[in-house]
């Protein structure tokens, strides 16, 4: 008896399509991860909400060093890439290889012109004389828009992932969910940047 | 029989969306960002701060959602996923709050203020996500 209870468990541990939940294990899995990432970006945010105004009278605050019209033009492109990413899906979805070739490249190339400008906007404070351990608006300022950062890297480097398979041919609309799973992590971390944009960038200091 | 003894293929059905329906989500985003950087010029600036923060918070919501909703596939997909998501947020985002305004966030700010940030992000995502709480592809039958 108990066998047989157990027998539909053990076609779920071989089958790697049957699941209980109706759903992909795989879907579920990367949402369960976003789910536990905005825990860690909400815990970055609240801190340097409480940090940002912790600064002397004389200390660089954050209405000396934000270039805000720098910054829009950072968050179009990353807007921007949500759109390139959602495509080279549909693309691949449709079996047209070529198309999602060249949206995955776009993707990434967005994602890297952001990472870029970051990085040059870290350089501009740090010459300004906001460096990581300046005061606390900077500890975690940098804490919160460098995780931000490292997320993005990585994505790029799953997005180069998915176009070195579909160069090699093992990326077809087969295996569509793959890249719509590293679509959900991108995605992701447009959402995480248009809450960041507003609360760090936009609200009144 | 629990529901395990039954497990059934993974879904693979999506709704297929035509490219044209991301580009007008993509660009309605970029409008609503527009909105928001127009915001940071010093004319618009004569609003309270409490009046800027409530139109910002409006605007961000709202561009999350339409991300969530349509580029992240959460209005045609099982809605275990919307689940999953929103839930997390609707705990973790009071949570922060309380933790903020007990910190000292925001000392000078009126007390039922600070309840309605805390509160009325959470009930307006409750309100959409019982609203669509079954989703569209809520038929996980074995096939």
């Amino acid at each position: 008896m108990a066998d047989t209870a157990l027998a539909p468990d053990a076609q779920v541990e071989h089958d790697p399509h049957a699941t209980s939940l109706g759903v992909s294990h795989e879907k579920l899995g990367m949402w369960v991860f976003l789910g536990s990432d905005c825990l860690l970006f909400g815990g970055l945010i609240s801190v340097y909400l409480l940090n940002k105004g912790r600064i002397g009278p004389d200390d660089i605050g954050p209405e000396d060093v934000f270039d805000i019209p720098f910054t829009s033009v950072s968050s179009f492109v990353l807007l921007l890439s949500s759109l390139t990413v959602v495509l080279s899906i549909t693309a691949l979805q449709r079996g047209d290889i070529r198309r999602t070739k060249i949206w995955l490249l776009t993707t990434a190339f967005l994602g890297a012109v952001f990472v870029g400008g970051q990085v040059y906007e870290f350089t501009a404070f740090y010459r300004e004389g906001l460096g990581y351990t300046t005061n606390l608006f900077g500890s975690s300022f940098f804490t919160l828009t460098g995780f931000h950062g490292v997320h993005v890297s990585f994505g790029i480097i799953l997005l180069m992932s998915m176009y070195i398979r579909a160069a090699r041919g093992k990326l077809g609309p087969a295996q569509s969910e793959k890249l719509e799973i590293v679509g959900l992590y991108w995605h992701f971390v447009d959402v995480v940047w248009i809450v960041i944009f507003t609360i760090v960038y936009l609200f009144p200091q | 029989m629990t529901a395990t003894a039954h497990p059934v293929e993974a879904e693979d059905h999506h709704e297929h969306v035509s490219d044209w329906v991301y580009i007008k989500i993509a660009l309605i985003l970029a409008f609503l960002t527009a909105i928001e950087v127009f915001t940071y010029f010093e004319s618009v600036h004569k609003m309270s701060d409490e009046l800027l923060i409530i139109v910002l918070s409006t605007l961000m919501v709202v561009k999350f959602f339409f991300v969530a909703a349509y580029f992240m596939h959460l209005k045609y997909d099982n809605a275990i996923f919307t689940k999953m998501i929103v839930a997390g947020m609707l705990i973790a985002y009071p949570v922060y709050c309380v933790f903020a305004f007990a910190m000292g966030w925001l000392p000078g700010w009126n007390v039922f203020v600070k309840i309605g940030l805390m509160a009325i992000p959470p009930i307006v995502a409750g309100a959409w996500l019982m609203f669509d709480w079954n989703g569209p592809k809520e038929d996980t039958e074995a096939h």
